[in-house]
């Protein structure tokens, strides 16, 4: 059932210290599907259900009474293995760099393939295959200590570590959280690079509409352990005043256009970049002179 | 508006561990006037954060000087006067807080200041007030949320009373709302308090809130300014691989363009009845 999908998530509910008088519903009811290739990402405030969500995709915490299939393959079957589910669906939690614990870069991005028994020859090359996708040049970095590399550096190293398992889903919760513009940039080129080269399903976890709106082909907005909104983002931004009411908001792009359509000037709003802003506006000008 | 702090000349050097000197800040003046929200922006490697931690001697300038409310931060007997004068905030808020009550989280400073206990009692409940977390008072601060932590961290500081906070990327590792609230916790005090701010951030829209931006840039101040004046340098700040709000680039590209937008703008009103008074008819 459902081959042709990624992901598929039907009725999938969690209820943190369930049966106790602290229970508290962390997701309700979450519906999903992804398609191989796809990527998605996932928005909403801190204690909206999104990293309880992705947990589930790679069997960190049990789908219950939900059921969720990756690449066709329901998870919550007595007997899945779970091993070869957290190969395939690589996660990489927030602030991967506190995760990075051997003594080099080398001996940290082998680790998981080691443990999945790959030894001499195929082992370096599954990781110089990983560092060579998150551009770490093997020869320089594979001696290194973690503790000499910069912020970014260490990101990638953790990103690498999870590459090197070769998973077809990857999941990133918040992978440029504290990082400076520079550093942020670098990384997110890096994920769209590692998407269009290898043609990985990626899900993404962002608090940054401008981030999401350069990245993604479908965003998913959580709202209370819920799905509230979802779509492209061209045509999620237009309904800027849920996502307000999310206490998410919009690009300011957005608003600039919605501001120029309320006062009768006649753009289009399902912009991305401020150039596409720019250039509806120019040619407006045009037309009027 | 007189004058609270003043680096003249300021340069920082340090060894690495491999013995090679770094030179984090080369030859840096500035002047803070009592009352002013300054914000500094930069990559990492910057020097911001070296540059802040002199504003209370937690680092002494390798040459130059660095005087807080009169007094030099490299004299030894001036150092508690100084550290009561700037308080700081830091970036991560788990690693501030080390109390098991808020309350008594806040009344660590003056307790090592040797307040008498009335006196502290008065202060805690008074910055508690200001950050709003007074009801939050006897709860322990691990349950809180990273924006209410470092509002706790602003209180902790404010109840030493002094006259300036300076905040080294506040809000970094928060998520939109818990920046929200400590960026208006701040402003507030900047506003009601006439309390002195030093606001590092990578948060152009934070940023944009200042009197005055300092984008530093290899241990040097490399553009400094007004918001508008600062953020309307659209290419200058792209080659330093710093943001730019988007409605200031979407005016830069108009101005490009040819058409009478100022690039000096900051908020999405003002380009719409710009653009609005220009498209109309």
């Amino acid at each position: 059932m459902n081959v042709e999908k990624a992901i598929v998530v039907r009725n999938l509910s969690y209820t943190y210290q369930a049966n106790t008088p602290l229970a508290s519903p962390a997701l309700r009811n979450v519906e999903m599907e992804v398609l191989p290739g796809q990527f998605v990402a996932i928005i909403g405030q801190t204690g909206s259900g999104k990293s309880t969500f992705i947990q589930h995709l790679n069997g960190l915490i049990p789908t219950g009474p939900g059921r969720i299939w990756i690449d066709g393959q329901d998870i919550g079957l007595k007997g899945t293995n779970l091993k070869g589910l957290r190969q395939k669906v690589g996660l990489v939690f927030q602030y991967p760099e506190h995760q990075v614990f051997e003594e080099t870069v080398f001996a940290d991005i082998a680790f998981g393939p080691k443990n999945q028994g790959y030894s001499g020859e195929l082992l370096v090359e599954k990781v110089r295959r990983a560092m060579g996708l998150v551009q770490l040049d093997y020869d320089a970095f594979r001696e290194r200590s973690p503790l000499e590399l910069s912020g970014g550096q260490l990101r990638r190293v953790a990103i690498a570590g999870v590459l090197a398992m070769e998973p077809s889903i990857m999941i990133l919760d918040e992978p440029t959280a504290g990082l400076d513009p520079k550093t942020r940039d670098e990384i997110l080129e890096q994920i769209a690079r590692l998407h269009s080269e290898t043609g990985m399903t990626v899900l993404l976890v962002s608090h940054s509409m401008e981030e999401v709106a350069r990245l993604a082909d479908l965003v998913v907005v959580f709202h209370d352990g819920a799905i509230a909104l979802q779509g492209p983002p061209r045509e999620l931004f237009q309904r800027d005043a849920e996502l307000t009411a999310l206490g998410l908001g919009v690009p300011q792009i957005i608003r600039v256009m919605k501001g120029l359509v309320n006062q009768g000037i006649a753009v289009d709003t399902r912009v991305l970049t401020t150039q596409e802003a720019a250039d509806q506006i120019i040619q407006r000008w045009h037309k009027n002179a | 508006m007189s004058r609270l702090l003043e680096v003249r000349d300021l340069t920082h050097s340090y060894l690495t561990r491999t013995g090679e000197e770094v030179e984090a800040l080369r030859k840096v003046s500035l002047e803070v006037g009592a009352g002013e929200f300054v914000a500094i922006v930069g990559h990492n490697g910057s020097g911001k954060s070296t540059l802040a931690k002199h504003l209370n001697a937690l680092l002494l300038p390798s040459t130059g000087v660095v005087f807080v409310d009169g007094l030099d931060t490299s004299v030894p007997e001036n150092l508690w006067e100084v550290r009561q004068r700037v308080g700081m905030v830091f970036q991560n808020p788990d690693n501030q807080l080390v109390a098991t009550t808020v309350e008594e989280d806040v009344a660590f400073g003056p307790e090592n200041l040797g307040v008498p206990s009335a006196e502290i009692r008065k202060r805690v409940d008074e910055a508690l007030a200001v950050v709003e977390m007074s009801e939050f008072a006897t709860r322990p601060p691990h349950n809180l949320s990273g924006g209410q932590k470092q509002r706790v961290a602003i209180a902790g500081v404010l109840a030493m009373r002094p006259k300036c906070i300076v905040l080294d990327e506040p809000t970094a590792m928060l998520d939109p709302k818990g920046r929200q609230e400590v960026l208006r916790t701040v402003q507030r005090l900047n506003a009601e308090e006439s309390m002195t701010v030093v606001w590092i951030t990578h948060f152009m829209n934070e940023a944009a809130q200042a009197d005055r931006v300092l984008v530093m840039q290899e241990g040097r101040i490399a553009i400094e300014g007004s918001p508008r004046q600062v953020f309307s340098r659209v290419e200058e700040l792209k080659e330093l691989h710093l943001d730019v709000p988007q409605v200031t680039e979407l005016a830069f590209l108009l101005n490009k363009a040819g058409l009478p937008v100022s690039p000096e703008l900051l908020c999405e009103e003002e380009l719409v009845s710009i653009l609005v008074d220009k498209l109309a008819g």
